[in-house]
């Protein structure tokens, strides 16, 4: 006992863990109580361990120190021996396999809903992007082809002459009036009527400005050879009803 | 009586590697990867546990939280940092001085196994009544002294001397150094050596009889 106190405070222990005291030619008490007890463990070398039974040899207390370790141990192994099959019952087990399953059961679960959802918001996104992407294709046709119009619609966006007369009278000059009108109204010719607008068309068509004065419109005179297109509502029975300037 | 010594060193990182594939298919919801950890290893954390606590229900619990934190955490495990042993072993501690602190210690160890047979003595043809009675009360009485060490040389004793961990993987279970663990156990020694002193005179037939 004392020798294990005294090794305790003073002996090898305080020393570095791999300090080189298996590989010294000779073996003090110090450390046969720290490593001699070891033998039987694999970390210790075959010559350590000769070592340590030559120091027993010699030392009448690490011998009887020696002695009752290995009683001690004896009655240790008989212990660690009788216990060694003991395990957990078997309940513990099936708990735990029990918890196993619904914890990975309901990670499962979650994994289904989780990729259900990636998957929806997917095709959403897929159904959204293709609708644009129509739409704009729609879109850009209709610009392109001049489409036919209603009725209705027209004579939502025809305006009366009678403002341009205004316009006229008011002395500015008709190209002022027409470009003033360029924002997609039409400008109603005199003599036409919103009500015979009925399945009414719009024909784009190419002329020089001088032409708009067989409908009746005023002309500058200084651009009057200019080639322009112009839109013109022509009503069911052929005959135009109203023109308006494109950008 | 002596028992097979621990792995070599290959066979440690070859068994590592093992409970790492394990662990790993447990955690992708493999049931018999986690079962196969589970008896590999419960049996030497429930003998930790019990012998610590020195109470079968307690270990049972202890046993059980360990592997409930394996289900539920498995990622807490970190390879870099030790064994799973170790780390379960790291648990098992935590769980024990818990345990220890919410209970008055209970030095009646008896260890039974499930279907009530008792300590573990494997009979022998050869032994008398008398001599089974008399290792049982020289087994009880290691229990005992063993039981009566201090927390810290205990737990040391039981994972160095019973379960026979290297010096190595008893300071990664107990996350300290190995200088700590040969100090503690060399004091666990000393200490145990005391107590086993009145063991040793009293008569030991049973063993003449092995």
């Amino acid at each position: 006992m004392n020798a294990f106190r005294n090794a305790s405070k003073n002996g090898p222990m305080n020393a570095p863990i791999n300090a080189p005291i298996n590989d010294r030619p000779g073996m003090d008490c110090e450390e046969f109580e720290a490593i001699g007890l070891d033998s039987r463990r694999d970390s210790i070398s075959d010559e350590c361990r000769h070592r340590a039974e030559q120091h027993a040899r010699v030392c009448a207390k690490c011998w009887a120190l020696r002695v009752s370790w290995k009683a001690a141990q004896t009655e240790l192994d008989a212990l660690a021996e009788s216990n060694e099959e003991l395990m957990p019952p078997a309940r513990v087990e099936t708990r735990l396999l029990q918890q196993f399953r619904l914890k990975h059961q309901a990670q499962r679960e979650r994994r289904t809903l989780k990729f259900a959802t990636w998957a929806l918001a997917a095709a959403a996104v897929l159904v959204c992007t293709a609708s644009v992407w129509n739409w704009q294709k729609w879109r850009q046709g209709s610009t392109g082809n001049v489409p036919s119009v209603t009725g209705s619609s027209i004579a939502e966006v025809l305006k009366p002459a009678t403002s341009m007369q205004s316009g006229i009278q008011a002395g500015s000059s008709a190209e002022v009036l027409l470009a003033s009108n360029d924002t997609g109204d039409f400008t109603q010719l005199p003599g036409s009527s919103a009500l015979e607008v009925e399945d009414a068309a719009i024909v784009r068509v190419g002329m020089q400005r001088a032409s708009l004065a067989a409908f009746g419109l005023p002309v500058n005179e200084e651009r009057a050879s200019d080639w322009i297109q112009v839109d013109v509502l022509v009503g069911s029975d052929g005959s135009p009803q109203a023109v308006r300037l494109p950008e | 009586m002596k028992r097979k010594r621990p792995d070599p060193h290959e066979m440690k990182i070859r068994e590592n590697d093992q409970d790492e594939a394990l662990l790993r298919l447990s955690a992708k919801g493999d049931e018999e990867a986690f079962a196969t950890l589970y008896r590999k290893h419960a049996g030497v954390l429930y003998r930790f546990a019990l012998r610590m606590t020195g109470s079968a229900w307690g270990a049972e619990e202890i046993v059980q939280d360990v592997f409930m934190t394996l289900i539920r955490e498995p990622a807490k495990y970190d390879p870099e940092r030790g064994t799973l042993p170790a780390f379960l072993f790291g648990i098992a501690r935590n769980k024990v001085m818990k345990h220890n602190e919410r209970l008055p210690r209970e030095i009646s160890l008896v260890e039974r196994q499930e279907d009530g047979t008792g300590g573990g003595i494997t009979l022998r043809d050869s032994f008398t009544p008398a001599m089974w009675a008399e290792q049982r009360e020289r087994l009880e009485k290691v229990r005992a002294a063993v039981m009566e060490l201090p927390v810290e040389f205990r737990e040391t004793v039981v994972l160095c001397e019973l379960e026979e961990l290297s010096y190595e993987q008893a300071a990664q279970a107990l996350d300290c150094p190995i200088g700590t663990i040969r100090s503690r156990l060399h004091r666990g020694r000393a200490l145990l050596l005391a107590k086993l002193e009145m063991l040793r005179d009293a008569p030991r037939r049973w063993r003449s009889a092995g």
